[in-house]
Protein backbone atom coordinates (compact mmCIF):
# COMPACT_ATOMS: atom_id res chain seq x y z
CA UNK A 1 0.00 0.00 0.00
CA UNK A 2 2.57 2.26 0.77
CA UNK A 3 4.66 2.24 -2.64
CA UNK A 4 1.05 2.35 -4.25
CA UNK A 5 0.27 6.02 -1.99
CA UNK A 6 3.80 7.28 -2.73
CA UNK A 7 3.59 6.46 -6.55
CA UNK A 8 0.91 8.49 -6.35
CA UNK A 9 -1.28 5.65 -7.83
CA UNK A 10 -3.44 5.76 -4.56
CA UNK A 11 -5.11 9.14 -3.15
CA UNK A 12 -7.31 7.69 -0.44
CA UNK A 13 -7.09 4.79 1.53
CA UNK A 14 -9.38 3.02 4.77
CA UNK A 15 -6.46 1.37 6.68
CA UNK A 16 -6.03 0.10 10.54
CA UNK A 17 -4.76 3.10 13.14
CA UNK A 18 -2.01 1.11 13.90
CA UNK A 19 -0.95 0.51 9.95
CA UNK A 20 -1.30 4.08 9.39
CA UNK A 21 1.02 5.58 12.37
CA UNK A 22 3.41 3.22 10.76
CA UNK A 23 2.85 4.82 7.61
CA UNK A 24 3.58 8.09 8.86
CA UNK A 25 6.86 6.98 11.00
CA UNK A 26 8.19 5.78 7.04
CA UNK A 27 7.44 9.47 5.96
CA UNK A 28 4.84 8.49 4.18
CA UNK A 29 2.61 12.33 3.62
CA UNK A 30 -0.99 10.63 4.53
CA UNK A 31 -3.38 12.82 6.16
CA UNK A 32 -5.94 11.10 8.52
CA UNK A 33 -9.69 12.86 7.63
CA UNK A 34 -12.38 10.38 9.18
CA UNK A 35 -12.48 7.52 11.66
CA UNK A 36 -15.19 4.37 11.98
CA UNK A 37 -17.19 4.60 14.70
CA UNK A 38 -19.74 2.04 15.83
CA UNK A 39 -22.22 1.77 19.05
CA UNK A 40 -21.74 5.51 19.24
CA UNK A 41 -17.55 4.81 20.01
CA UNK A 42 -14.16 5.19 17.61
CA UNK A 43 -12.52 2.84 20.02
CA UNK A 44 -11.86 -0.63 20.07
CA UNK A 45 -10.75 -2.09 23.20
CA UNK A 46 -8.18 -5.90 22.61
CA UNK A 47 -8.55 -8.26 25.64
CA UNK A 48 -6.71 -11.46 26.33
CA UNK A 49 -9.37 -13.70 27.26
CA UNK A 50 -8.45 -17.01 29.05
CA UNK A 51 -9.66 -19.98 29.86
CA UNK A 52 -10.52 -20.76 33.12
CA UNK A 53 -7.87 -23.27 33.48
CA UNK A 54 -5.88 -22.19 30.94
CA UNK A 55 -2.03 -21.66 32.63
CA UNK A 56 -0.36 -18.59 31.21
CA UNK A 57 3.26 -19.69 32.76
CA UNK A 58 2.70 -23.48 32.10
CA UNK A 59 6.34 -24.82 31.82
CA UNK A 60 5.55 -27.77 29.67
CA UNK A 61 4.29 -25.52 26.70
CA UNK A 62 3.59 -22.26 26.02
CA UNK A 63 0.14 -20.69 25.97
CA UNK A 64 -1.86 -21.62 22.59
CA UNK A 65 -3.74 -18.34 21.56
CA UNK A 66 -5.89 -17.68 18.74
CA UNK A 67 -6.37 -14.67 17.41
CA UNK A 68 -7.27 -13.11 13.98
CA UNK A 69 -3.96 -11.11 14.09
CA UNK A 70 -0.40 -11.39 12.87
CA UNK A 71 1.71 -12.58 15.56
CA UNK A 72 3.67 -9.41 15.69
CA UNK A 73 0.71 -7.67 16.51
CA UNK A 74 -0.01 -9.95 19.13
CA UNK A 75 3.35 -9.62 20.18
CA UNK A 76 2.97 -6.00 20.58
CA UNK A 77 0.11 -6.05 22.49
CA UNK A 78 0.97 -8.54 24.85
CA UNK A 79 3.88 -6.58 25.91
CA UNK A 80 1.73 -3.12 25.95
CA UNK A 81 -0.35 -5.24 28.36
CA UNK A 82 1.95 -7.39 30.28
CA UNK A 83 4.76 -5.86 30.27
CA UNK A 84 6.51 -7.32 33.43
CA UNK A 85 6.37 -10.38 31.96
CA UNK A 86 4.42 -11.23 28.67
CA UNK A 87 3.52 -14.89 28.53
CA UNK A 88 5.31 -17.09 25.86
CA UNK A 89 2.66 -18.65 23.19
CA UNK A 90 2.12 -20.15 20.28
CA UNK A 91 -0.04 -18.45 17.66
CA UNK A 92 -3.27 -20.35 15.84
CA UNK A 93 -4.36 -17.66 13.57
CA UNK A 94 -8.46 -17.47 12.61
CA UNK A 95 -10.21 -15.59 10.40
CA UNK A 96 -12.61 -13.74 12.78
CA UNK A 97 -12.53 -12.66 16.48
CA UNK A 98 -15.59 -14.61 17.19
CA UNK A 99 -13.36 -18.01 16.32
CA UNK A 100 -10.80 -17.09 18.16
CA UNK A 101 -13.03 -17.04 21.21
CA UNK A 102 -15.40 -19.79 20.32
CA UNK A 103 -11.79 -21.47 20.16
CA UNK A 104 -10.87 -21.17 23.51
CA UNK A 105 -14.30 -21.79 24.68
CA UNK A 106 -14.37 -24.90 23.00
CA UNK A 107 -10.96 -26.36 23.76
CA UNK A 108 -8.70 -25.45 20.71
CA UNK A 109 -7.12 -22.68 22.51
CA UNK A 110 -6.21 -21.67 25.33
CA UNK A 111 -6.15 -17.76 24.68
CA UNK A 112 -7.54 -15.66 22.16
CA UNK A 113 -6.97 -12.14 21.61
CA UNK A 114 -10.01 -10.05 20.59
CA UNK A 115 -12.11 -7.01 21.47
CA UNK A 116 -14.54 -6.85 23.84
CA UNK A 117 -17.16 -6.23 21.17
CA UNK A 118 -16.59 -9.82 19.99
CA UNK A 119 -16.64 -11.12 23.53
CA UNK A 120 -20.31 -9.11 23.75
CA UNK A 121 -21.65 -10.97 20.96
CA UNK A 122 -20.46 -14.56 22.11
CA UNK A 123 -22.15 -13.76 25.46
CA UNK A 124 -25.81 -13.08 23.83
CA UNK A 125 -25.40 -15.61 21.66
CA UNK A 126 -24.04 -18.56 24.05
CA UNK A 127 -24.17 -17.04 27.46
CA UNK A 128 -22.73 -20.60 28.95
CA UNK A 129 -19.90 -20.78 27.00
CA UNK A 130 -18.41 -16.93 27.66
CA UNK A 131 -18.96 -17.35 30.99
CA UNK A 132 -15.90 -19.79 30.55
CA UNK A 133 -13.93 -16.66 29.67
CA UNK A 134 -11.99 -13.92 31.93
CA UNK A 135 -10.16 -11.12 31.02
CA UNK A 136 -6.75 -11.74 31.61
CA UNK A 137 -4.30 -8.23 32.07
CA UNK A 138 -4.65 -4.78 30.63
CA UNK A 139 -7.04 -3.99 27.98
CA UNK A 140 -5.88 -1.88 24.78
CA UNK A 141 -7.73 0.57 23.93
CA UNK A 142 -7.14 2.08 20.18
CA UNK A 143 -9.12 3.50 17.10
CA UNK A 144 -11.15 1.77 14.35
CA UNK A 145 -9.87 1.91 10.69
CA UNK A 146 -9.12 5.71 9.68
CA UNK A 147 -9.82 7.33 6.39
CA UNK A 148 -6.62 8.64 5.21
CA UNK A 149 -5.68 10.84 2.13
CA UNK A 150 -2.45 12.37 0.39
CA UNK A 151 -4.44 15.49 -0.26
CA UNK A 152 -7.86 15.74 1.01
CA UNK A 153 -8.24 18.92 -0.14
CA UNK A 154 -7.92 18.03 -4.40
CA UNK A 155 -11.34 18.12 -5.38
CA UNK A 156 -11.52 14.38 -6.71
CA UNK A 157 -10.43 13.08 -3.42
CA UNK A 158 -12.48 15.41 -1.47
CA UNK A 159 -15.87 14.50 -3.13
CA UNK A 160 -14.52 10.56 -2.21
CA UNK A 161 -14.09 11.52 1.65
CA UNK A 162 -17.84 13.37 1.61
CA UNK A 163 -19.06 9.92 0.14
CA UNK A 164 -17.48 7.79 2.40
CA UNK A 165 -18.81 9.95 5.63
CA UNK A 166 -21.96 9.59 3.98
CA UNK A 167 -22.02 6.01 2.96
CA UNK A 168 -24.47 5.02 6.28
CA UNK A 169 -27.64 7.43 4.39
CA UNK A 170 -27.93 4.42 1.61
CA UNK A 171 -29.17 1.08 2.16
CA UNK A 172 -26.08 -0.11 0.12
CA UNK A 173 -23.55 2.35 1.89
CA UNK A 174 -24.36 1.22 5.40
CA UNK A 175 -24.81 -2.63 4.52
CA UNK A 176 -20.81 -1.82 3.46
CA UNK A 177 -19.94 -0.30 6.68
CA UNK A 178 -21.72 -3.28 8.75
CA UNK A 179 -19.59 -5.43 6.60
CA UNK A 180 -16.26 -3.57 8.03
CA UNK A 181 -18.00 -3.62 11.85
CA UNK A 182 -18.51 0.09 11.28
CA UNK A 183 -21.45 2.02 11.64
CA UNK A 184 -20.05 5.42 10.14
CA UNK A 185 -16.83 7.46 9.50
CA UNK A 186 -17.44 10.40 11.20
CA UNK A 187 -14.42 13.30 11.09
CA UNK A 188 -11.26 13.57 12.72
CA UNK A 189 -11.25 16.20 15.89
CA UNK A 190 -8.06 17.39 17.59
CA UNK A 191 -8.16 14.61 20.40
CA UNK A 192 -8.65 11.85 17.87
CA UNK A 193 -5.93 13.33 16.05
CA UNK A 194 -3.41 13.54 18.65
CA UNK A 195 -3.77 9.80 19.49
CA UNK A 196 -3.25 9.05 15.81
CA UNK A 197 0.38 11.03 16.48
CA UNK A 198 3.00 8.33 15.86
CA UNK B 1 -9.42 -47.45 -3.25
CA UNK B 2 -9.88 -49.94 -0.72
CA UNK B 3 -7.28 -51.15 2.04
CA UNK B 4 -6.85 -54.55 1.03
CA UNK B 5 -4.74 -52.97 -1.82
CA UNK B 6 -1.75 -51.94 0.17
CA UNK B 7 -1.44 -54.44 1.76
CA UNK B 8 1.21 -55.75 -0.79
CA UNK B 9 2.30 -52.34 -0.57
CA UNK B 10 3.25 -52.99 2.66
CA UNK B 11 5.21 -55.62 2.62
CA UNK B 12 6.74 -54.50 -0.19
CA UNK B 13 8.15 -51.43 2.56
CA UNK B 14 9.37 -53.67 4.68
CA UNK B 15 11.13 -55.53 2.34
CA UNK B 16 12.58 -51.84 1.23
CA UNK B 17 13.35 -51.28 4.97
CA UNK B 18 15.06 -54.31 5.74
CA UNK B 19 17.63 -53.70 2.44
CA UNK B 20 18.57 -50.05 3.15
CA UNK B 21 20.90 -48.76 5.36
CA UNK B 22 20.12 -46.71 8.78
CA UNK B 23 22.55 -43.91 7.61
CA UNK B 24 20.33 -43.37 4.65
CA UNK B 25 17.55 -42.21 6.72
CA UNK B 26 16.90 -39.01 7.49
CA UNK B 27 13.87 -37.76 9.25
CA UNK B 28 11.79 -35.14 8.03
CA UNK B 29 7.78 -34.69 8.08
CA UNK B 30 5.75 -36.31 5.30
CA UNK B 31 2.79 -34.06 3.40
CA UNK B 32 0.69 -36.50 1.68
CA UNK B 33 -1.50 -34.81 -0.77
CA UNK B 34 -4.81 -36.96 -2.08
CA UNK B 35 -4.72 -34.39 -4.86
CA UNK B 36 -3.33 -31.13 -4.71
CA UNK B 37 -5.31 -29.96 -7.31
CA UNK B 38 -8.38 -29.34 -5.07
CA UNK B 39 -8.13 -25.75 -4.14
CA UNK B 40 -9.39 -26.68 -0.40
CA UNK B 41 -6.25 -29.18 -0.45
CA UNK B 42 -4.00 -26.47 -1.41
CA UNK B 43 -4.68 -23.91 0.78
CA UNK B 44 -4.24 -26.50 4.04
CA UNK B 45 -1.16 -27.72 2.63
CA UNK B 46 0.59 -24.63 2.16
CA UNK B 47 -1.12 -23.21 5.43
CA UNK B 48 0.44 -26.22 7.06
CA UNK B 49 3.56 -25.88 5.65
CA UNK B 50 3.97 -22.08 6.40
CA UNK B 51 2.81 -22.76 10.01
CA UNK B 52 5.33 -26.04 10.47
CA UNK B 53 8.22 -24.08 9.04
CA UNK B 54 10.42 -26.17 8.72
CA UNK B 55 11.42 -28.05 5.15
CA UNK B 56 9.21 -31.15 4.39
CA UNK B 57 8.76 -34.08 1.47
CA UNK B 58 5.67 -32.98 -0.23
CA UNK B 59 3.64 -35.81 -2.05
CA UNK B 60 0.81 -35.09 -4.52
CA UNK B 61 -1.45 -38.46 -5.11
CA UNK B 62 -2.93 -36.60 -7.45
CA UNK B 63 -0.53 -34.85 -9.70
CA UNK B 64 1.78 -38.04 -9.94
CA UNK B 65 -0.92 -40.30 -10.37
CA UNK B 66 1.34 -41.74 -8.00
CA UNK B 67 2.60 -45.13 -8.39
CA UNK B 68 1.99 -45.90 -4.86
CA UNK B 69 4.90 -48.50 -5.03
CA UNK B 70 7.14 -45.34 -5.21
CA UNK B 71 5.94 -43.86 -2.03
CA UNK B 72 6.44 -47.20 -0.70
CA UNK B 73 9.84 -47.19 -1.76
CA UNK B 74 10.46 -43.52 -0.75
CA UNK B 75 8.94 -44.02 2.60
CA UNK B 76 11.16 -47.35 3.41
CA UNK B 77 14.53 -44.90 1.87
CA UNK B 78 13.92 -42.29 3.93
CA UNK B 79 11.29 -42.71 6.73
CA UNK B 80 9.19 -39.72 7.72
CA UNK B 81 8.99 -38.61 11.43
CA UNK B 82 5.83 -38.26 10.64
CA UNK B 83 3.09 -37.67 8.21
CA UNK B 84 0.15 -34.77 7.55
CA UNK B 85 -2.53 -36.38 5.58
CA UNK B 86 -4.42 -34.26 3.44
CA UNK B 87 -7.93 -36.10 2.37
CA UNK B 88 -8.64 -40.14 3.53
CA UNK B 89 -6.81 -41.07 0.03
CA UNK B 90 -3.82 -40.44 1.69
CA UNK B 91 -4.54 -41.19 4.92
CA UNK B 92 -5.49 -45.14 4.18
CA UNK B 93 -2.29 -45.17 2.05
CA UNK B 94 -0.12 -43.28 5.01
CA UNK B 95 -1.23 -45.94 7.79
CA UNK B 96 -0.77 -49.12 5.07
CA UNK B 97 2.74 -48.02 4.51
CA UNK B 98 3.81 -46.14 8.13
CA UNK B 99 1.50 -47.50 10.48
CA UNK B 100 4.04 -46.79 13.53
CA UNK B 101 4.86 -43.10 12.49
CA UNK B 102 2.69 -40.54 13.70
CA UNK B 103 -0.10 -39.35 11.40
CA UNK B 104 -2.52 -36.35 11.55
CA UNK B 105 -5.27 -36.47 9.21
CA UNK B 106 -6.94 -33.48 8.21
CA UNK B 107 -9.91 -32.64 5.02
CA UNK B 108 -11.40 -36.09 5.27
CA UNK B 109 -15.14 -35.46 4.65
CA UNK B 110 -15.44 -39.31 5.76
CA UNK B 111 -13.02 -39.40 8.55
CA UNK B 112 -15.47 -41.13 10.81
CA UNK B 113 -15.65 -44.28 9.12
CA UNK B 114 -11.77 -44.29 9.12
CA UNK B 115 -10.19 -46.15 11.59
CA UNK B 116 -7.92 -43.74 14.07
CA UNK B 117 -5.69 -45.77 16.08
CA UNK B 118 -3.29 -44.06 18.81
CA UNK B 119 -0.75 -42.29 17.43
CA UNK B 120 -2.68 -40.34 15.04
CA UNK B 121 -4.65 -37.25 15.43
CA UNK B 122 -7.93 -35.70 13.24
CA UNK B 123 -8.94 -32.04 12.91
CA UNK B 124 -12.69 -33.01 11.94
CA UNK B 125 -13.77 -32.00 8.91
CA UNK B 126 -16.92 -30.38 10.01
CA UNK B 127 -17.53 -27.06 12.30
CA UNK B 128 -18.63 -28.78 15.98
CA UNK B 129 -21.84 -28.69 16.84
CA UNK B 130 -22.34 -26.25 19.40
CA UNK B 131 -20.20 -23.20 17.45
CA UNK B 132 -22.76 -23.82 14.56
CA UNK B 133 -25.06 -23.50 16.87
CA UNK B 134 -23.34 -20.48 18.27
CA UNK B 135 -22.99 -18.68 15.46
CA UNK B 136 -26.17 -19.76 14.22
CA UNK B 137 -27.68 -17.42 17.19
CA UNK B 138 -24.93 -14.62 16.31
CA UNK B 139 -26.92 -14.13 12.91
CA UNK B 140 -30.41 -15.08 14.28
CA UNK B 141 -30.77 -14.31 18.10
CA UNK B 142 -34.29 -15.34 18.03
CA UNK B 143 -33.89 -18.32 16.99
CA UNK B 144 -35.18 -20.76 19.11
CA UNK B 145 -37.04 -23.96 17.48
CA UNK B 146 -34.78 -25.73 14.72
CA UNK B 147 -35.71 -28.24 12.32
CA UNK B 148 -33.83 -31.31 10.89
CA UNK B 149 -34.31 -33.95 8.80
CA UNK B 150 -31.88 -36.81 8.24
CA UNK B 151 -31.19 -40.01 7.87
CA UNK B 152 -31.40 -43.00 10.57
CA UNK B 153 -28.34 -44.87 9.59
CA UNK B 154 -25.92 -41.88 8.94
CA UNK B 155 -27.24 -39.42 11.76
CA UNK B 156 -29.24 -40.07 14.73
CA UNK B 157 -26.21 -40.71 16.58
CA UNK B 158 -25.44 -37.01 15.26
CA UNK B 159 -28.59 -36.10 16.16
CA UNK B 160 -28.34 -37.27 20.29
CA UNK B 161 -24.86 -35.24 20.48
CA UNK B 162 -26.64 -32.37 18.95
CA UNK B 163 -29.75 -32.51 21.14
CA UNK B 164 -27.52 -32.18 24.34
CA UNK B 165 -25.93 -29.23 23.41
CA UNK B 166 -28.81 -27.72 21.54
CA UNK B 167 -30.54 -28.61 25.59
CA UNK B 168 -27.71 -26.57 27.05
CA UNK B 169 -28.23 -23.35 24.95
CA UNK B 170 -32.14 -23.49 24.93
CA UNK B 171 -32.85 -24.44 21.62
CA UNK B 172 -35.08 -26.87 20.90
CA UNK B 173 -34.35 -29.26 17.86
CA UNK B 174 -37.42 -30.87 16.06
CA UNK B 175 -35.86 -33.82 14.57
CA UNK B 176 -37.80 -36.02 11.96
CA UNK B 177 -35.43 -39.20 10.90
CA UNK B 178 -35.99 -40.76 7.87
CA UNK B 179 -34.61 -44.17 6.43
CA UNK B 180 -35.02 -43.67 2.76
CA UNK B 181 -34.83 -40.38 0.58
CA UNK B 182 -38.39 -40.44 -0.48
CA UNK B 183 -39.63 -39.84 3.25
CA UNK B 184 -38.02 -36.74 3.30
CA UNK B 185 -40.75 -34.79 1.49
CA UNK B 186 -42.91 -35.46 3.99
CA UNK B 187 -41.11 -35.42 7.02
CA UNK B 188 -40.18 -31.75 5.89
CA UNK B 189 -43.52 -30.92 6.21
CA UNK B 190 -44.09 -31.82 9.07
CA UNK B 191 -41.25 -30.30 10.30
CA UNK B 192 -41.66 -26.92 8.81
CA UNK B 193 -44.69 -25.50 10.69
CA UNK B 194 -43.13 -25.87 14.03
CA UNK B 195 -39.74 -23.75 13.60
CA UNK B 196 -37.97 -20.71 13.05
CA UNK B 197 -35.25 -22.35 10.88
CA UNK B 198 -34.21 -25.70 8.88
CA UNK B 199 -30.75 -27.30 9.81
CA UNK B 200 -29.24 -28.97 6.92
CA UNK B 201 -26.36 -31.07 7.59
CA UNK B 202 -24.38 -33.96 5.76
CA UNK B 203 -26.45 -36.27 4.55
CA UNK B 204 -26.29 -38.56 1.83
CA UNK B 205 -29.99 -40.01 1.95
CA UNK B 206 -31.84 -36.67 2.45
CA UNK B 207 -29.48 -34.75 0.28
CA UNK B 208 -28.92 -37.56 -2.18
CA UNK B 209 -29.04 -35.25 -5.35
CA UNK B 210 -29.56 -31.49 -6.55
CA UNK B 211 -33.09 -31.89 -6.67
CA UNK B 212 -33.62 -33.68 -3.61
CA UNK B 213 -31.60 -30.83 -2.19
CA UNK B 214 -33.58 -28.25 -4.41
CA UNK B 215 -36.74 -29.07 -3.32
CA UNK B 216 -35.96 -29.18 0.56
CA UNK B 217 -34.66 -25.08 -0.15
CA UNK B 218 -37.68 -24.18 -2.16
CA UNK B 219 -40.24 -25.84 0.36
CA UNK B 220 -38.30 -23.67 3.39
CA UNK B 221 -38.11 -20.86 0.87
CA UNK B 222 -42.12 -21.12 0.70
CA UNK B 223 -42.52 -21.28 4.59
CA UNK B 224 -40.16 -18.17 4.92
CA UNK B 225 -38.10 -20.08 6.82
CA UNK B 226 -34.01 -20.06 6.76
CA UNK B 227 -31.98 -22.74 6.08
CA UNK B 228 -28.62 -23.04 8.00
CA UNK B 229 -26.14 -25.27 6.05
CA UNK B 230 -22.85 -27.15 6.32
CA UNK B 231 -21.89 -25.94 2.14
CA UNK B 232 -20.99 -22.97 0.46
CA UNK B 233 -22.96 -24.66 -3.08
CA UNK B 234 -26.10 -25.27 -0.87
CA UNK B 235 -25.84 -21.11 -0.18
CA UNK B 236 -25.77 -20.52 -3.51
CA UNK B 237 -28.89 -22.62 -4.24
CA UNK B 238 -30.81 -20.74 -2.02
CA UNK B 239 -29.88 -21.29 2.00
CA UNK B 240 -29.66 -18.94 3.74
CA UNK B 241 -26.86 -19.09 6.13
CA UNK B 242 -23.82 -21.60 5.77
CA UNK B 243 -21.00 -22.45 8.15
CA UNK B 244 -17.55 -24.36 6.87
CA UNK B 245 -14.20 -24.59 8.55
CA UNK B 246 -11.33 -22.44 7.10
CA UNK B 247 -9.24 -24.41 5.01
CA UNK B 248 -6.53 -22.76 5.76
CA UNK B 249 -6.86 -22.89 9.49
CA UNK B 250 -6.99 -26.33 9.30
CA UNK B 251 -3.74 -26.70 7.60
CA UNK B 252 -2.30 -24.38 10.98
CA UNK B 253 -3.77 -26.75 13.65
CA UNK B 254 -2.56 -29.79 12.03
CA UNK B 255 0.96 -28.38 12.23
CA UNK B 256 -0.19 -27.59 16.10
CA UNK B 257 -0.76 -31.09 16.60
CA UNK B 258 1.94 -32.27 15.13
CA UNK B 259 4.14 -29.84 17.46
CA UNK B 260 2.44 -29.74 20.19
CA UNK B 261 0.63 -33.00 20.92
CA UNK B 262 1.70 -36.02 22.77
CA UNK B 263 2.95 -38.30 20.23
CA UNK B 264 0.80 -41.41 21.86
CA UNK B 265 -2.04 -40.08 22.43
CA UNK B 266 -5.38 -40.14 19.78
CA UNK B 267 -6.38 -36.32 19.58
CA UNK B 268 -9.76 -35.09 17.04
CA UNK B 269 -10.32 -31.85 17.32
CA UNK B 270 -12.83 -29.43 15.92
CA UNK B 271 -11.85 -26.97 13.67
CA UNK B 272 -11.24 -23.16 14.88
CA UNK B 273 -11.48 -21.29 12.04
CA UNK B 274 -14.93 -20.50 10.06
CA UNK B 275 -15.55 -19.21 6.78
CA UNK B 276 -19.39 -17.84 6.50
CA UNK B 277 -21.39 -17.70 3.76
CA UNK B 278 -24.86 -15.44 3.95
CA UNK B 279 -27.27 -15.12 1.31
CA UNK B 280 -29.02 -12.24 1.89
CA UNK B 281 -31.56 -12.94 -0.76
CA UNK B 282 -32.76 -15.38 1.55
CA UNK B 283 -32.61 -13.46 4.98
CA UNK B 284 -34.57 -10.94 3.12
CA UNK B 285 -37.59 -13.67 2.47
CA UNK B 286 -37.49 -15.23 6.15
CA UNK B 287 -39.47 -14.55 8.83
CA UNK B 288 -37.32 -14.42 11.68
CA UNK B 289 -34.98 -11.56 12.79
CA UNK B 290 -31.55 -11.05 11.44
CA UNK B 291 -28.57 -9.42 13.17
CA UNK B 292 -27.08 -6.85 10.89
CA UNK B 293 -24.31 -6.47 13.06
CA UNK B 294 -22.85 -9.99 12.55
CA UNK B 295 -22.01 -8.60 9.11
CA UNK B 296 -18.47 -8.26 10.14
CA UNK B 297 -18.52 -12.10 10.35
CA UNK B 298 -19.24 -12.99 6.57
CA UNK B 299 -16.58 -14.11 4.16
CA UNK B 300 -18.93 -14.89 1.38
CA UNK B 301 -21.93 -12.37 0.59
CA UNK B 302 -24.44 -13.63 -1.53
CA UNK B 303 -26.97 -10.28 -2.99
Amino acid sequence: MENAITAGAMQLAVLSSHHFRELQRQGVPLRAVLVGEQNGTCRQTHILWLRADALLDSPERPLALASSRSREEIARFLSHAHEAAPPDFRHLKVPKDIDALLSVAFGMADAALATRAAADDLFKANPTQAARLSAYGAEVVDLYPVVAALDPDHPPTADAIRLLERMGDTPEGRQCLLLLGLDRFRPLDDELRKELAP
Amino acid sequence: MTSRRFIPLAILAFLLAATIPAHAQQERVWILNSDRSIERYRVTHDAFKEAWGEPTVDIDLGRLRLDSYEVARRSAATPPSAVYCIGSKAYILATQLMPDRRIILTSAINWKRLPIAPTRAVVASEMGIAAQLTLFRHFFPDVRRIGLVCSRVYNREWTVAAQAVADEMDITLEIRLVDHEAQAPAALEKVLPNVDALWLIADPVVLADSAASRHLLNRAASAGVPVFTFSMSLLEMGATLAITPDDATIGRQAAALLRDGADTSREIVEPAGSSIGLNLQAVDASRIRFNEKALDSVDRLIR
